[in-house]
């Protein structure tokens, strides 16, 4: 696996042009957010959680669609599952991948939202950890969905349709997390959140894993 | 005559005659008066939808386990069933939700997460109308029915593990007794209704699909076409 | 549920009744219409 992990990450490290404009779909969408709401500073501050993750996963549909596009391109899927490599590590190579590469943008939108929405915080280590855990969340199903949808023409609506409503779960857990570390978190109510999203993260990336092999067979 | 049918007029016999007690016998309830009685039908729907959702739950795993086809028309029959009903459930409760909460909706836990299954479901539905090869298909709603069920016990227990805006289960222990009886007899009744609409649905399904399986192979141009 | 009691609302009694049975009706309908097309053939 770490072979693949590593052929993974050369793979994204040679196409980072493509990140750049991951972030800056990103960086608009938070924009229009703010323009959404217009000049109201202390609504925008209230929801800039809300926005950093809607921004995030909309980002992701555009990096989970391309993570199998090579693939797809030179019908190397097929190839790989020819080598002695079992079909789970890729999976894993994969959303790791994926995760890494979310977890990047997240960190970098921060300071996007701290202008935008003067929403900074002096706990960024919680915040990194809440980032880390939530694109976890959306990478381990989505590489998932990405694999099948990758292989039908529809895929560009598919992924969307399929992903959203079953990683609202972890979604909803993400946002309430940042927004309590963004907007001061009295009563410590983050961390039960932030196990749940380690729950949630456990189940998924086992689950997945387990099914992904079925999801490539031939 | 069809099975199916049969359990489709127990169920509403049933339905007729829990309503009749529920809507016309049962006492008012203390703080809702008589909107209360919305509960005769929203609960039972509430309990069936759920089993619906864990039947087509086991339909996917036993399709992964046992690759036979027949578990696959269940599991269309079982998405299809939960949607409905999921639909429905989330139309007595906006209707019930009108005159208690003062809104026709909102964003408590139980009622998102609710939401969020049925659209997964109508998004697994469509998932199989974008996907022509039968296997494929299977296996693949399989996977995401699977998927989509992780949230089911979220519902369950969303009333329980936050300050839900929703009621607690209906339990016996919860209800008082003068209104246990309509809500059995109707729990039963939505049970025998969404059996043999499984039972029917699952026939439709798999009529469908021999049918698919019959026609002629697809040309081999055509197939390289569809992976781009 | 904090307030007081809630007198009538029977609309709505009647609204949710009626669209729990015309759900089921209507599924049932289209239940037997689709069953019908698929085994006639």
């Amino acid at each position: 696996m770490i072979a693949a992990l590593r052929k993974e990450l050369l793979l994204q490290w040679r196409t980072r042009g493509q990140f750049m404009a991951v972030f800056v779909f990103g960086a608009a969408t938070l924009l229009l957010f703010s323009f959404g709401i217009g000049p109201d500073a202390s609504a925008l501050r209230t929801f800039s959680a809300g926005f950093l993750w809607l921004g995030l996963l909309l980002s992701s549909t555009l990096t989970l669609a391309e993570s199998f596009h090579a693939e797809m391109e030179n019908r190397a899927l097929e190839g790989l599952l020819l080598l002695p490599s079992n079909p789970r590590s890729l999976y894993y190579a994969k959303a790791i991948a994926n995760w890494l590469q979310l977890t990047i943008l997240g960190i970098a939108l921060i300071p996007i939202m701290v202008v935008l929405y003067d929403a900074g915080t002096t706990r960024l280590p919680t915040l990194l950890l809440v980032i880390a855990l939530g694109t976890a969340g959306l990478s381990a199903p989505g590489t998932l969905y990405a694999a099948m949808t990758a292989q039908i023409k529809a895929k560009q609506t598919l992924l969307p349709l399929l992903l959203f409503p079953l990683i609202v779960p972890a979604l909803l857990a993400s946002v309430k997390a940042t927004s309590l570390v963004i907007l001061g978190d009295p009563m410590g109510q983050a961390r039960p959140w932030i196990i749940l999203l380690l729950a949630f993260d456990l189940i998924y990336w086992s689950l997945c894993g387990l099914l992904y092999g079925r999801v490539v067979e031939d | 005559m069809r099975k199916g049918y049969a359990f489709i007029a127990i169920g509403a016999l049933l339905l007729l005659f829990g309503s009749y007690r529920g809507l016309f016998v049962a006492p008012p309830e203390q703080f809702m008066r008589d909107v209360q009685r919305i509960m005769y039908v929203h609960v039972p729907t509430a309990w069936n939808w759920m089993l619906a959702v864990i039947f087509t739950c086991i339909c996917a795993v036993a399709f992964l386990l046992r690759n036979n086809m027949k578990w696959d028309s269940r599991l269309e029959a079982g998405l299809e069933v939960s949607t409905v009903f999921g639909f429905l459930l989330c139309c007595q409760g906006s209707i019930w939700a009108k005159p208690t909460w003062g809104v026709w909706w909102d964003w408590d836990p139980r009622l998102t997460t609710t939401a969020v299954l049925l659209l997964a479901t109508l998004g697994i539905l469509a998932l199989r109308s974008f996907v022509e090869d039968p296997t494929k298909r299977a296996i693949w709603s399989s996977v995401a029915t699977i998927i989509a069920s992780v949230d089911l016990p979220i519902v369950y227990f969303s009333v329980k593990w936050w300050n839900s805006l929703h009621q607690e289960q209906s339990t016996p222990q919860t209800v008082s007794s003068p209104f246990h009886l309509p809500l059995r007899v109707n729990a039963f009744g939505v049970l025998f209704l969404m059996i043999g609409f499984i039972m029917l649905r699952t026939r439709i399904a798999a009529a469908r699909l021999e049918r698919e399986l019959a026609e002629p192979p697809v040309r081999i141009g055509e197939e390289a076409g569809e992976l781009a | 549920m904090t307030g007081g009691v809630i007198s009538g609302g029977w609309e709505f009694v009647w609204a949710a009744y009626g669209v729990s049975a015309a759900i089921f009706i209507v599924y049932t309908i289209s239940l037997f219409v689709r069953l019908r097309e698929v085994t006639r053939k």
